[in-house]
């Protein structure tokens, strides 16, 4: 059995690494706690527990946004040699994110828009003679998210997304930029792509703090691949705030199965979560103003960490 | 029928965990996921364990970037880094050289001129330039731009270091006075030494010379007055020996 499964899990997935700024922000924990914070829309099935209509719109960007122009240029190809190699010859693993999007959530639905998305990620090895992975991409998405309960505890959603992009991935020893006529490689792949990604989840009436099962396929739009995302979560109101927490996992071809331990604890205007896995620790915190929003989410992987910012409006 | 479901959910979940597991190292890794691998250990300073591990590699897929790789270990071992060798690559005189050097005077003179550059690049002996000729050796079976660029580094720091090697020899007010006036006075010095000093650095010259003819194949034309001096040098090897050994 544990085999049959498994084997389905591998013809489905594939080695895949995509950023996407919402994950981030909260790390896996977006995909597990149904008391989201209005800045996030990760998982289809939220939706179905939504009210009210309302419009969003959100800025997020990393550290080291002043060089997405430079990015930019890289993916479009349009960089010199000697442009990629003052990008990336400072001898460390990097992250740049940047990204704005808008949309409409209904009673069961959403649609969403994302003009703007840019993501660089580099990995720098052998300070001697630096070697660098490079995953750089720009992307312009549509989604739109169904979510609906079946019955008084189980929800299942969809999220469909279509998106334009240009990735560039590429491996390759800094000193070959200085040889000639070698950054004919730099050349992005461009594409149109399609990501179904269903999800249901399990709330059982009466369990225990009121428990929440919920497991998603989530399919990447950048190169169609696709990992498992599966927890539980527990609420409990406190006359201090609520407080939600619980386990998941994200299961993924080629990587290791990693149980990620999350919290998030909301106390009047302000947010704080925490997403802890054995590689990857995220720690936001956010402030609700009336309409408007804003977050701070520090990101941390082995021999790197990132500040992640985030600004957002709701009406 | 809610504690079937999240009985379901609990053993898929297991499921999941145990398949994952099984099944995920299966997949062949990619040419730089390789070198990655091994990288990882050149960081972690495991030398031996990385070059016996690019040896092999190499071996099974001979590609340009397993053998760059498999010279870096090398490179890392010696301390270097080509950061550091890039900066003083562009300070290298690419003029005032190349007018032949047929009196000791602009033999001296062009060499005071290298001097002050070479002056810039790391100076190394001993196993540390052991292993840079080692991976010298192993980049000149590839004669694609972007190991070649490699290459040069490395030569270039071996010509910067066997030639301070004879610092005693330039400098020596003896030496000027023999080529201008009797190469015989030479023969009384250790003449076999200033042989082999000349020879061994306009050796890695030339070498950085075709380094840069396959890096730059537009710019062969812009290298070759350093050729014809390097040539020249040794030229004045074979005299000696003509000279001192007849």
């Amino acid at each position: 059995m544990k085999c049959l499964v498994g084997c389905a899990i591998l013809l489905l997935t594939s080695a895949s690494w995509a950023l996407n700024l919402r994950d981030q922000a909260l790390g896996d924990a977006c995909y597990f706690i149904r008391e989201k914070s209005d800045l996030t829309l990760c998982q289809p099935t939220n939706v179905a527990r939504e009210d009210n209509e309302f419009f969003y719109g959100n800025l997020f960007f990393s550290e080291g946004v002043h060089q997405a122009e430079n990015w930019r240029n890289v993916i479009e190809g349009r960089a010199t040699p000697e442009q990629i190699l003052s990008l990336i010859q400072d001898n460390r693993t990097s992250y740049l994110m940047s990204e704005t999007n808008m949309g409409i959530v209904g009673r069961s639905w959403a649609l969403g828009f994302k003009p703007y998305e840019l993501w660089a990620k580099t990995k720098i090895q052998n300070p001697s003679n630096p070697y660098a992975s490079v995953d750089a991409g720009f992307a312009q998405v549509l989604s739109l998210d169904f979510g609906n309960y079946l019955n008084e505890e189980l929800s299942v959603g969809l999220k469909a997304e279509a998106a334009q992009l240009k990735v560039l991935k590429q491996s390759l020893f800094l000193a070959d930029l200085l040889a000639e006529g070698t950054n004919v490689h730099w050349q992005p792949r461009q594409q149109t792509r399609f990501a179904l990604s269903p999800a249901a989840a399990f709330e059982p009436n009466g369990a225990w703090g009121r428990a929440r099962y919920s497991v998603m396929w989530k399919q990447s739009y950048v190169d169609s691949t696709g990992q498992i995302m599966a927890g539980v979560s527990f609420l409990n109101d406190f006359s201090m705030g609520d407080l939600e927490w619980g386990l998941g996992t994200r299961f993924q071809e080629s990587e290791p199965v990693q149980p990620n331990l999350f919290t998030q604890y909301a106390m009047g205007l302000t947010t704080f979560s925490a997403s802890v896995a054995k590689d990857e620790q995220t720690y936001a915190a956010f402030l609700k103003l009336k309409s408007f929003d804003s977050g701070l989410s520090y990101f941390i992987t082995p021999g790197d960490h990132t500040l992640l910012f985030q600004m957002g409006f709701t009406m | 029928m809610k504690y079937a479901i999240s009985l379901v959910f609990v053993t898929f979940l297991s499921g999941l965990l145990g398949g994952c597991e099984g099944l995920h190292r299966s997949q062949a890794p990619s040419e730089s996921q390789s070198i990655q691998t091994g990288l990882e250990m050149v960081d972690q300073g495991q030398y031996e364990e990385a070059l016996q591990y690019f040896q092999g590699l190499y071996q099974a897929s001979p590609s340009d970037n397993v053998l760059k790789a498999w010279a870096s270990v090398y490179v890392a071992r010696a301390g270097l880094k080509v950061s550091t060798l890039y900066e003083a690559f562009k300070t290298f005189p690419k003029e005032n050289l190349g007018s032949n050097p047929e009196s000791a005077d602009d033999l001296i003179q062009q060499l005071r001129v290298y001097k002050k550059s070479l002056d810039l690049i790391p100076y190394i002996r001993g196993t540390a330039r052991e292993d840079l000729q080692s991976a010298s050796a192993i980049l000149q079976s590839r004669n694609t731009p972007t190991v070649r660029v490699f290459r040069g580094f490395i030569d270039l720091v071996l010509l910067r270091s066997t030639f301070s090697d004879g610092d005693q020899i330039l400098l020596s007010p003896d030496i000027k006075v023999s080529l201008n006036q009797n190469l015989k006075i030479v023969c009384k010095m250790e003449w076999r030494q200033v042989k082999s000093w000349l020879e061994s650095w306009t050796l890695y010259g030339l070498e950085l010379k075709q380094d840069l003819d396959f890096s730059f194949p537009s710019h062969q034309k812009d290298w070759a007055q350093g050729e014809k001096f390097f040539q020249d040098a040794r030229g004045f090897s074979s005299q000696l020996t003509r000279t001192c050994d007849p």
